[in-house]
């Protein structure tokens, strides 16, 4: 029995033909003289058969050109983002710190941090001049529903997880409330996790909702988008100033309504979420 | 867009040699999103991670000190993205499995007389194809890890406890482990895979 589990702790090397000469001599007679070891050896290797069978659905040729494009996009989004922490936000949003005024030059500040994200986007966009994105299905999948359908099933799916994640977040940052819960226990960190990922997503969504018609939600992820920059641009702790200006900028434009507005249009599910939230 | 133009060339410190992320990306986007498509099993989230990925790597490539070898670093980079991002996705994962019982259910076993048994028609065979996905998604983020740099990737397994940066030992159970796990979840194939006895 000893022998037994001696020669099982091998089986993931041998299954790659990884053990060298005479630990795989071993392991054959081994086998060749154990009922048990060699079926259930033989059980395994016909799994890692059926898992060679798998096929992975091949990008269309157009697809590499469009990555590069949109990940030169993602790197000029950050390192205007860097920038921004660098020279605006630890500065002039520091100014009102310092100076104890009213606001306006945060304000200020904050217009031009916005103003700079979205040039910075723009630009990234502009330069890379990405094609409207379609991947090759799968061709069974193809034939069982019309793509059509698929992409405007899949695209309103993701819409809604967007939005849903996008509110989510969005309800955590507006009710962030330092004298509530002491300027030491703010870690902006999960929020700014959360923006990051929405950000990468903005750009294809914005695309495709463009393409299938959808202006108004298309325009709705493009201004989520840039307060979305600003979370991710928030300095690590305790930048309250930038926190204010976000959940002004949420407050003016109505974000939260609309898309609580566009969920209702679009039939979105509202469901629990684990992402951060002023309670978590 | 050349994949050049994704960064001017930035100075790494390999032996004094300045590195060019643009070539890294175009050297290495292929295996990456393909990495990132058998983490995630669909191009949209596959595609999000290789971009995440990469831009770690711009973010780190000052700090990469070149003892591993580029392909090497960016395994580990798009491994940990991946798992990051598992541990922020609880409610995906969740949903995952509310589903996986309803999916699965959903699937024709194979039966005698059902294509799926003869190995020709399997292969082309849809069903088969969602079941193998659905057996990946049910293995932990660390399993599937190291058994698609394996199995897909063909990584030996020294150089996956190199690139994800543990033990070989670790790295042998946890895919004995993520066999096994497969070996369960597809056992509708139950005599193909010699199960009947021992499931």
């Amino acid at each position: 029995m000893k022998a037994c589990e001696h020669v099982r702790e091998q089986f993931a090397e041998a299954l790659y033909g990884e053990l060298d000469p005479a630990r795989q001599q071993h392991l054959d007679r081994h086998l060749a003289g154990c009922q048990d070891c060699a079926a259930r050896f033989a059980a395994l290797r016909a799994t890692l058969d059926v898992m060679s069978q798998r096929r992975r659905a091949q990008p269309d040729p157009d697809f590499w050109a469009r990555f590069a494009g949109r990940l030169d996009a993602r790197v000029a989004a950050d390192a205007v983002n860097n920038d921004l922490r660098s020279r605006v936000g630890s500065s002039l949003l520091s100014f009102r710190r310092r100076s104890g005024g009213d606001g306006r030059w945060a304000w200020q500040a904050a217009a031009a941090a916005l103003a700079l994200v979205a040039v910075g986007i723009a630009l990234g966009r502009l330069s890379m001049s990405p094609a409207p994105e379609k991947l090759a299905p799968v061709p069974e999948a193809a034939a069982l529903e019309p793509r059509a359908t698929q992409e405007a099933a899949s695209l309103r799916l993701r819409v809604d997880r967007y939005m849903q994640r996008s509110q989510t977040l969005l309800l955590g940052v507006v009710n962030l409330d330092a004298s509530a819960d002491g300027v030491e226990s703010l870690d902006f960190a999960p929020y700014q996790r959360v923006s990051q990922e929405l950000i990468g997503q903005a750009p294809l969504l914005e695309r495709e909702l463009s393409d299938a018609g959808e202006r108004r939600l298309a325009e709705l992820v493009a201004e989520l988008e840039l307060i979305l920059s600003q979370i991710a641009s928030l300095e690590a702790r305790q930048d309250l100033e930038g926190v204010e200006v976000i959940q002004e900028g949420v407050d003016r434009q109505a974000l939260l309504f609309r898309i609580h507005l566009e969920s209702s249009r679009t039939g979105g599910r509202e469901e629990p979420s684990t992402e951060p939230s002023h309670a978590g | 867009m050349p994949a050049e133009s994704v960064a001017p060339v930035v100075e790494g410190r390999t032996e004094g040699q300045a590195l060019d992320f643009g070539e890294i990306v175009r050297l290495h986007q292929r295996r990456i999103f393909f990495l990132a498509l058998d983490l995630t099993g669909n191009h949209h989230d596959a595609e999000d991670l290789a971009q995440e990925a990469f831009l770690r790597a711009y973010q780190g490539l000052k700090r990469f000190r070149g003892d591993a070898a580029p392909g090497t670093w960016l395994y580990r980079i798009t491994v940990n993205a991946y798992i990051d991002r598992c541990r922020t996705r609880a409610e995906a994962m969740a949903q995952t499995q509310r589903s996986w019982d309803d999916e699965r259910d959903a699937i024709p076993a194979p039966t005698d007389d059902n294509p799926m048994r003869n190995p020709e028609r399997r292969t082309e065979s849809m069903a088969i194809q969602r079941h193998i996905d659905l057996a990946l998604e049910r293995l932990s983020p660390q399993q599937r890890a190291i058994f698609v740099l394996r199995h897909y990737h063909e990584l030996k397994l020294r150089e996956i406890a190199s690139a994800l940066d543990l033990s070989e030992g670790t790295v042998k159970k946890t895919l004995f482990r993520a066999v096994r796990r497969l070996q369960q979840e597809l056992s509708c194939y139950r005599p193909e895979l010699g199960l009947e006895e021992r499931s």
